[in-house]
């Protein structure tokens, strides 16, 4: 069995306003994206981080929280979509992971990057799951950096009005998170499963690629129908998931949803709760207000957020649900133990 | 179980794929599907280690996209269907290894039954990668759960980090324009040299293997110094040794194994050494028993 044994991330100092953003758009838009989506403020890097400085931070307060060492680890994978180095140059190789490995002393663990959109680091959990649970290895990380908000910024130029395939860019923020997955005792729930499938049929719901004459890079999104699309597919897969492992919804405390907007998520958690005919303990978790879509880290900076408020305690049962470009559909179920709340117990 | 590897294809860029790394994976992968009699509807999870993405797309990860292509449960879920799971593995040349290993989790833990993994190399097109130095390819490897011994071993890696000093490639602004640039320094070929031999130190340690066991050795990238620097390092003899072709890149493992076979060196039985190594600087090993 594997546990998520810490947790960690990093945002940025500088904050950037639904409001502010708004304001500096070229185009007079008439968009009140706050109230469309909820978020009213990000967290953004105003150059002092990029993707791997973001990443390794995270690294960092997630070893300081767990009590591990990078020298603990035999594998590290960095999950980010964006692999800024350096200023806005996105780097394929050598992977990310391999600095992250480097920054934080992890000399001995194997490293390589897996792409898969904002599903990344739940994809990294599902990789290490299946390694821990077959003995391959002890103990391995998931670490993301996302220094996606340049996508906003570039979009804040072009967007012209609410149907703009470049809106959802405008709700993106920066974030750095971590997480380690380590072989638990037999005593220990852990992870209870993983299970994630691809509906490939929409797999050009969202695009993005390097802008052409402009630094960093352009996304364009239709965001109706991939949010039907998830909506479709997402509680039935949660419901096949809690059957395997013989819960139902009610025995959920806590679902971390992917964070792209308010409504989409109380519309989301309104049809599982109508399919599966209840619902999670506590109202599904919702950071995206504060921190707005920090892409592949959005499950990690909300665990953090939770623990860190006390709402989520030892021996609260978590399903982290993923929703991303792809579009990939997924969930972890874990229980939340207590070595993983206590790392986090100064911040109450 | 252990995986095992029942199809394989490699694909050589023509007028319509040359600049399109998806179309190369496509290609390959219905081809090595179809080689071992399989259909895109058996594939449980599809994992693509290419780098090079047309446009250099970002989001979302190009797998996903050739999944569709290819027709590999592109649905919604039905009841009860377990439909395709796909990601990318990126690990530069290595990527390759490091997707098997992914695989191998996948299978030992009962997850999937058959994967497919795909590679390519490929101009992005649109004037976005200029001396765009890889020849285009694309490769794939239908790995399936097999009950008894031999199949995938496990890998062992090095890591050497060089902060990328050695080779990378960047997309980023030059002369005005995104553009993906690719890096290499001489010096890089000893790098890989003393970072694979030490993996391959390690699995044949793991393994109890001696020099004289292992049947062939199949090395990527196809670089003459690292293939000489490995036979006088390992002790295996060189005329053991299959170098992937020069200017593949992320396919060469792939591209090399397919060489092997069609050479007839490899045949059940066969002790087979994997080594591939990529920028970092990184390298791992693998046995495998076909």
């Amino acid at each position: 069995m594997a546990r998520i044994a810490g947790a960690g991330r990093c945002l940025p100092d500088t904050h950037l306003p639904t409001a502010e953003l708004m304001k500096s758009t070229r185009h007079r838009t008439g968009i009140d994206l706050e109230r469309l989506t909820g978020i009213y403020d990000r967290r953004v890097s105003s150059g002092e981080h990029d993707s791997l400085s973001l990443a390794t931070g995270a690294a960092l307060d997630c070893l300081r929280s767990s009590h591990r060492r990078g020298a603990d680890l035999d594998v590290v994978i960095n999950c980010s979509i964006t692999k800024y180095r350096g200023g806005l140059v996105q780097w394929l190789e050598p992977p990310t992971s391999m600095a992250v490995a480097e920054a934080v002393g992890a000399t001995r663990a194997m490293t390589f990057d897996v792409s898969n959109a904002c599903a990344g680091m739940l994809t990294g959990v599902f990789i290490l799951n299946n390694w821990i649970r077959r003995g391959a290895i002890e103990r391995g990380m998931v670490v993301s950096g996302e220094y996606i908000s340049q996508i906003g910024r570039n979009a804040a130029r072009h967007v012209r009005n609410v149907m703009s395939r470049e809106l959802a860019s405008l709700t993106l923020g920066d974030a750095g998170a971590a997480l380690i997955v380590e072989r638990s005792s037999a005593d220990e729930e852990g992870i209870t499963l993983s299970g994630f499938t691809t509906v490939a049929d929409h797999s050009r719901l969202c695009l993005a690629w390097p802008a052409t004459h402009e630094p960093g890079a352009r996304m364009f999104t239709q965001s109706r129908p991939l949010q039907k699309a998830a909506i479709r597919s997402t509680p039935q897969l949660l419901g096949e998931a809690l059957d395997e492992a013989g819960l139902k919804i009610g025995d959920i405390d806590h679902v971390i949803p992917h964070q792209t907007s308010a409504r989409a998520i109380r519309k989301g958690m309104a049809e599982v709760t109508a399919s599966l005919g209840g619902e999670p303990a506590h109202p599904a978790v919702r950071t995206v207000e504060q921190f707005g879509n920090t892409a592949s880290t959005t499950h990690t900076v909300a665990l953090v957020e939770e623990i860190q408020a006390g709402r989520i305690r030892a021996g609260d049962r978590v399903a982290l649900v993923a929703l991303a470009s792809g579009i990939v559909i997924g969930v972890v179920l874990f229980v939340a133990d207590e070595g993983l709340v206590a790392g986090h117990a100064h911040h109450d | 179980m252990p995986t095992t590897i029942d199809g394989m294809a490699v694909v050589t860029g023509g007028w319509h794929t040359r600049r399109s790394a998806r179309r190369l994976a496509d290609a390959a992968g219905r081809a090595a599907l179809q080689e071992c009699g399989g259909g895109a509807p058996e594939v449980d999870l599809l994992v693509n280690a290419g780098l090079y993405h047309d446009r250099n797309m970002g989001e979302p990860a190009l797998a996903p996209l050739i999944q569709e292509d290819i027709g590999a449960n592109p649905s919604d879920p039905y009841p009860g269907g377990a439909g395709t799971f796909s990601f990318d593995v990126a690990n530069g040349s290595a990527g390759v290894l490091s997707a098997l290993q992914v695989v191998d989790g996948f299978v030992r833990a009962g997850t999937v039954a058959t994967a497919l993994i795909v590679a390519s190399d490929a101009d992005p097109g649109h004037g976005l990668a200029p001396g765009f130095p890889f020849s285009p390819a694309g490769g794939a490897l239908v790995c399936r759960r097999r009950d008894g011994p031999g199949g995938v071993g496990r890998a062992r890696w090095c890591n050497r980090p060089d902060g990328g000093d050695s080779f990378r490639t960047t997309v980023g602004m030059r002369s005005g324009r995104n553009v993906l640039v690719v890096d290499r320094v001489p010096g890089y070929a000893d790098r890989l040299t003393d970072a694979s031999s030490v993996a391959v130190a390690a699995v044949m340690e793991d393994e109890e293997l001696a020099a004289g066991d292992v049947d062939v050795v199949l090395v990527s990238p196809g670089l003459p110094e690292l293939v000489t620097g490995l036979a006088a390092r390992t002790g295996i003899a060189a005329d053991r040794f299959v170098a992937a072709a020069e200017g593949l890149h992320t396919v060469a493992p792939i591209a090399v194994f397919d060489a092997a076979r069609r050479r007839n060196r490899i045949a059940p039985g066969t002790t087979v050494l994997l080594v591939a190594g990529g920028a970092g600087v990184t390298a791992g090993a693998v046995v495998y028993r076909a």
